[in-house]
């Protein structure tokens, strides 16, 4: 079969829908034929009693044509008249009755025939009333007045007389009629006649009388006549009944019966036939309902083999399949319908069981193999992990054997260039400084990256003042550049919170290393570092963004993809030229990294690079940078330079209301001496201020206030300015701070900082500061040992010295007469935190014990002041860290 | 005869309207005749057996002058005819009539010098016997009434005034189905007791009319051996209570289907198989057999029942339609009157003028009773006759002389007519 299940269900249906068709059709096709039987039944009952009713009414009639014929009545004539228009109208309505039915014809006829015979019957009986009253018309008046009239005349007396018997004739003749009247008959007839010829003979054979004789054989032939018209019409009326109408009413009769039978059979047939319809009509219901459930039994078997067999079979060869069984058995696959697509689905399906069998079984192998290989590689990630720690852990343990003694030879040089020496002694003496300090960068790089790499370094969030990262920067990159002939230019952006939250070490670093960077491969020009505020996606947070530009030697495009790669740098010659580890950007990209920014590079090859870094901080003040400026008090005028070395941006704030007027368009004569003006000059050398020095006099003569604004170099510019005019210069790189304070001046107010400063600045290195101490150093490192001793005494404190945290713990128990315990960290025997517990234990406290270390790192710290520490230095000491600290503990001399 | 065509209610439903119209144009004066305006106009009351319209134009053409047939049931025609003799010139009817109409004095005699073929008249009428073996048969045998005796009688006594003119004749018996019932043989098994054979009860149709009918019945009876008559022509009242008790006895049984008033009436009633048996009239059983019903008229082995036509001529007839009734007198049997009805299976009183009308064939068929050699046409054109066929009962003269009873109104006829309705209405 090529159906789909649903069509062949359709077609089940449609079989199933026709049944019920078939059988509601036969229903009522039975129905309507036992109803329309029954009716034809119902009507020929009728139509039987009717017509014998008919019957009976002809009877009645015929005897009231009888009473009439006998009697002459009336009132028989009237019930006739009633009687035949009853079975008129009783003809009419069985022809009417008859002519509904289909074979009606036969019936039909004999209607019509038993019409006319009922109409002859009437027009007869007509004739035979009008006959009668001939008869009795003929008989009163005619035949027995005439004899009456004729006894009477004298004629008769006359021949009477002569005649005896003449008038016996006459009454015989008239006693005959009567006797007719009542039987007629041929014998009385012709003895009538008789008499009458007897009288005639008896009349012509009298002798005379002639006159009288004509008389009387004209009434005798009167007689005569009226009683042949008697006879006549008696013999008319009596024909028409006793012989036309009898006939008529017989055939009416036998045609009554006929009918009477026919419809008494058509009743028994119709009666047969309906039993017999509604034998039929049950037996075609039982067997047309046999023939449904027949039907119905093949079609649900049809049903059940086609469809719910199938299914059933197919489902279980699903299950099995879904069981995994393979080699399953697929019936059906040669079906066109839903169950042979059914089976060939089955088949993929198997199939597909088989392949994913496969498959799996494959995959199974392919994840031994994965998971054989991720051992293996968890292994050699172990081994590398493990290595790299070790690697950590050398490079932590190398920087701080290097650092150790590196610790010692700054030292020492550091406290031997505080010595007389011979100049000579001193130059070499500063390079040993200057080499030492280079070998220590390289070494805190290196720590950095090896704690990076292990994960070891930490971000911290601390609240800063922003403008700590700029006064950082200022100092920091002066030197260097100021080294190297170079301008720093420093640009903050007002929009910058006076505060943030952030690693302001960390920020530091990063912005140090790239200026640093900048500055190494900057050989001419310029150095600009701008900081700004840029909006961030987080709430209540900003980015800082620093942009660090240069006018060096730039990277082509090849380089500058590698250049945050660690142990890279512009290329193999550039760590030959410039030296480094190739370390630094590598750090300053982690670091960015881990703080939620971000570096990028922009370079062109001999033009110069920028380096942008940004820094996600959370925004602490709602003071701006721009809200610190202070403002100019009086009207300004700026004579500047093409740029201005005061941005606009900080112009704005401090003095919106001014006059600039390039260097090349100013005319000195047009310098107007009011009280109430400042003047700016962007000075760009030394001539170019001499140039000036008229207006400068003029100016400082009217006692009217004037400020220049230099770039780092010449270097001594300011200087020379600050000596020859003493009037406020403010030179690049400058902060916020700086700015402030060039306003100060020229609003005449002095910062006393800003002269501490200068006064700072100004004075020579003088004497350190000097404790009347007493201090035990624990350290077990005897160049340290002597390092510090010989600080320590430099700055007026004696010491005694413990080789190892059991000794000092020994020493500190024995005699409590130490004003402060410098603890090395890292010790044999007993090493300095596990010393310091032990000795805050034994109950010394007050005596403040700062622990001394190369390990730099955060914990590092809290588990010193865990351990009882008051303080924590990190190696390598600086004579200038160990006197602020001191200062905390022990009030100098 | 009750009627050869026509029914008896027909007939009676015109009774008095005829009546009224006889007298109206009895009461016509004929000047038009007088002035030869007009053709003469001859008024002829009848029954359907001879009022034939072929025979009016024929007679009408031949003989120029104007005919008016007025054809009524046999009852009908004898009640005016007995009436009202103002009403018609001539009156056609049957012999069992005249001892009616000659008693009322309807009807004058005719001068038989005046018949132009008077001599060729045969013997039937003359001497009662068509070959001097035939027998008389009962009844009013028509040869009985043809002579006006002196003494105003009818007799066979030869005088020159008749009492009719002998023309159109015939015998009749009973036809029967031979699907039904076996055919008999002419004059030895045929029987008019098979009317009342019980085989037959419920098959039996009997014409209504008490003096033909009741010869039939008669005729049956005796022959079953119910009942013997003296004389059968002339029954007495007991002989009459006997026949219609045995008749009645019958009836009751349901031995007879009907009684039936028309040829066509009687036709319908073997072709619609209601009857197998029944009297019969000769055109009828020549339409069943042309309608392939096969009915065979019966020669009965105790005789026929004869009739004979009889034309009469009213007592008030003027002495001009007198003579016009005289030349049409002539005309009937000058031959192709008789020729014409020959075809319909009637007689001529004098056949051998007809002859020349009829082929051979016609008259070796019709009167010699032999086999038809080709197909013979009715009147109406028709084969009526095929070829091969032999007239039930023979020759003319062979059927003649088997007539057992003529249609006869008997001393007893009123008290028939009593027994009559008795037995109908049983």
């Amino acid at each position: 079969m090529k159906l789909s299940l649903k069509a062949q269900i359709a077609l089940f249906l449609l079989i199933f829908i026709l049944i019920l068709l078939g059988q509601i059709f036969f229903a009522q096709h039975n129905q309507s034929r036992l109803i329309s039987q029954f009716s034809n039944y119902q009507q020929t009952v009728t139509e039987e009693k009717s017509v014998r009713d008919l019957a009976r009414d002809v009877l009645d009639l015929q005897r009231q044509v009888l009473i009439f014929k006998d009697t002459g009545s009336a009132s028989a004539i009237t019930r006739f008249d009633n009687l035949m228009a009853q079975v008129k109208s009783r003809l009419n309505k069985i022809e009417e009755g008859i002519r509904e039915r289909s074979d009606s014809e036969e019936a039909v006829s004999k209607i019509k025939a038993m019409q006319l015979h009922i109409e002859d019957y009437n027009t007869n009986f007509i004739s035979v009333v009008e006959g009668r009253r001939q008869r009795d018309l003929h008989f009163s008046d005619g035949l027995v007045n005439t004899i009456k009239e004729s006894l009477n005349k004298e004629a008769f007396l006359k021949l009477a007389s002569v005649n005896d018997a003449l008038p016996v004739y006459f009454y015989s003749a008239e006693n005959l009629a009567y006797r007719y009247l009542l039987t007629p008959s041929l014998t009385l007839k012709n003895q009538f006649s008789d008499k009458l010829i007897i009288a005639q003979k008896l009349i012509s054979n009298t002798e005379g009388y002639s006159q009288e004789k004509a008389i009387l054989n004209k009434d005798i032939e009167q007689i005569n006549q009226h009683f042949i018209q008697l006879t006549n019409v008696t013999q008319g009326y009596v024909y028409l009944v006793n012989v036309v109408m009898a006939g008529s009413a017989n055939e009416f009769l036998y045609l009554s019966r006929e009918m009477a039978t026919q419809s008494a059979t058509l009743a028994d047939e119709t009666n047969l036939q309906i039993q017999e319809k509604i034998d039929d009509a049950q037996f075609r219901m039982k067997m047309s309902s046999l023939l449904g459930i027949f039907i119905t039994i093949i079609i649900a078997f049809i049903m059940l083999s086609r469809i719910f067999l199938p299914l059933r079979a197919i489902t279980s060869v699903f299950e099995e399949l879904t069981k995994g069984v393979q080699n399953v058995n697929i019936p059906f696959a040669r079906r066109h319908d839903e169950v042979g697509k059914l089976a060939r689905a089955a088949t993929v399906f198997n199939n597909k069981n088989k392949q994913t069998k496969e498959l799996l079984e494959k995959s199974q192998q392919l994840n031994d193999e994965q998971l054989a290989l991720n051992l293996e590689l968890a292994e050699a990630k172990d081994q590398a992990e493990t290595a790299n720690a070790a690697k950590s852990i050398f490079l932590a343990n190398m920087s701080h054997e290097i650092r150790t003694p590196m610790n010692g030879i700054i030292g020492l040089v550091d406290i031997s260039l505080q010595q007389e020496l011979p100049d000579k002694t001193k130059r070499h003496l500063e390079k040993v400084a200057l080499s030492s300090r280079i070998l220590m960068n390289v070494i805190n790089d290196i720590l950095d990256f090896s704690k990076i790499e292990a994960g070891k370094l930490e971000i911290e969030n601390n609240s800063f003042p922003i403008n700590q990262l700029f006064d950082a920067l200022t100092s920091f990159s002066i030197i260097p550049a100021s080294d190297k002939q170079l301008n720093v230019e420093i640009f903050i952006d007002p929009q910058l919170p006076t505060s943030a939250v952030g690693d302001q070490l960390r920020i530091s670093q990063v912005i140090l290393n790239l200026t640093n960077n900048a500055i190494k491969f900057t050989h001419v020009g310029k150095v600009s570092i701008s900081f700004f505020r840029k909006e961030s996606s987080t709430k209540d947070a900003f980015t800082l963004e620093v942009q660090i530009s240069d006018t060096g030697v730039g990277m082509d495009q090849s380089k500058l993809s590698t250049v945050f790669t660690p142990f890279t740098q512009g290329d193999n010659s550039t760590s030959r030229k410039y030296g480094g580890t190739g370390l630094g950007l590598s750090i300053v990209k982690q670091l960015t990294t881990l703080m939620h920014g971000s570096v990028t590079a922009e370079s062109n090859l001999d033009v110069g690079s920028t380096f942008t870094c940004t820094f996600e901080l959370t925004d602490e003040s709602a003071e701006t940078v721009g809200d610190s400026l202070l403002h100019i008090q009086k009207n300004l005028v700026y004579v500047c330079n093409e740029p201005q070395l005061l941005v606009k941006e900080y112009l704005n704030i401090i003095q919106p209301n001014r006059v600039d007027i390039p260097n090349k368009d100013f005319d000195p004569a047009s310098i107007k001496v009011k009280k109430n003006i400042v003047y700016l000059f962007d000075i760009d050398s030394l001539e170019h201020a001499n140039s000036l020095n008229d207006e400068f006099k003029s100016l400082q003569a009217n006692g009217i206030c004037f400020g220049c604004i230099t770039k780092l170099h010449p270097l001594n510019l300011h200087q020379d300015f600050l000596r020859k005019w003493n009037c406020p210069v403010l030179r690049h790189p400058y902060t916020i701070r700086d700015i402030n304070h060039f306003i100060n001046a020229l609003n005449k107010i002095e910062s006393e900082e800003k002269e501490n400063e200068i006064a700072e600045q100004n004075k020579p290195i003088s004497k350190p500061q000097q404790f009347n101490a007493h201090f035990l150093v624990v350290e077990d490192n005897e160049i340290n040992q002597i390092l510090m001793n010989e600080m320590l005494r430099s700055l007026g404190v004696s010491c005694e010295i413990a080789n190892n945290g059991q000794e000092a713990v020994d020493m500190l128990t024995s005699d409590d007469k130490y004003d402060l315990v410098l603890m090395d960290i890292q010790m044999p025997i007993l090493d300095g935190i596990q010393a310091t517990k032990v000795i805050r234990q034994n109950g010394i406290t007050k005596t403040p014990i700062i622990g001394v270390s190369a390990h730099a790192m955060k914990e590092d710290f809290d588990i010193a002041f865990e351990s009882g520490m008051s303080s924590y230095l990190t190696k390598p000491i600086k004579r200038e860290t160990v006197i602020d600290t001191i200062n905390k503990f022990i009030v100098p001399t | 005869m009750t009627t050869k065509s026509n029914t008896v209610n027909k007939q009676r439903r015109q009774f008095l309207k005829a009546a009224a119209i006889g007298s109206a144009s009895a009461s016509l004066p004929f000047s038009s005749f007088a002035i030869g305006k007009e053709k003469p106009k001859l008024r002829i009351l009848g029954t359907h057996v001879t009022l034939q319209e072929e025979l009016r134009k024929k007679a009408m053409d031949d003989l120029g002058i104007n005919l008016v047939f007025e054809p009524k049931g046999s009852a009908a025609v004898l009640q005016k005819g007995s009436m009202s003799p103002d009403s018609f010139d001539l009156y056609e009817q049957w012999s069992n009539s005249i001892n009616v109409l000659w008693r009322s004095g309807s009807i004058k005699p005719i001068d038989k010098r005046r018949i132009s073929y008077w001599d060729e008249i045969n013997s039937l009428t003359k001497t009662g016997k068509v070959t001097p073996r035939a027998k008389i048969g009962a009844g009013d045998a028509p040869y009985k009434l043809l002579h006006i005796q002196k003494d105003g009688s009818l007799s066979n006594n030869d005088t020159n005034s008749i009492s009719y003119l002998p023309y159109v004749h015939n015998v009749d018996s009973f036809g029967y189905n031979t699907s039904v019932i076996e055919k008999g043989v002419p004059y030895q098994t045929e029987s008019w007791g098979w009317l009342l054979d019980e085989k037959y009860r419920g098959k039996v149709a009997i014409v209504n009319a008490p003096t033909i009918g009741l010869f039939d019945l008669a005729l049956a009876a005796q022959a079953q051996g119910l009942i013997t008559f003296g004389n059968i022509g002339s029954m007495t009242v007991q002989e009459l209570d006997k026949l219609f008790q045995i008749l009645i006895g019958l009836k009751q049984k349901g031995h007879f289907s009907g009684f039936w008033t028309s040829v066509p009436e009687s036709v319908r009633f073997m072709k619609s198989k209601r009857v197998s048996i029944q009297s019969m009239f000769s055109p009828a059983v020549s339409a069943l057999n042309g309608q392939n019903v096969p009915v065979t008229f019966a020669a009965p082995k105790e005789g026929y029942r004869g009739w004979h036509g009889v034309m009469c001529m009213s007592s008030k007839i003027t002495k001009r339609s007198e003579d016009v009734a005289y030349e049409y007198m002539n005309w009937w049997l000058s031959g192709w009157a008789g020729a014409f009805i020959a075809r319909q299976g009637y007689y001529i009183s004098n056949p051998s003028r007809s002859k020349q009308f009829l082929s051979s064939n016609e008259y070796d068929y019709w009167y010699g009773g032999k086999a038809a050699l080709e197909d013979l046409r009715g009147t109406d054109g028709k084969v009526s006759v095929k070829k091969g066929d032999i007239r039930t009962g023979g020759s003319y003269e062979k059927r003649f002389e088997n007539v057992a009873v003529w249609n006869t109104v008997m001393p007893t006829y009123e008290y028939s007519l009593e027994k009559w309705y008795e037995f109908l209405s049983s």
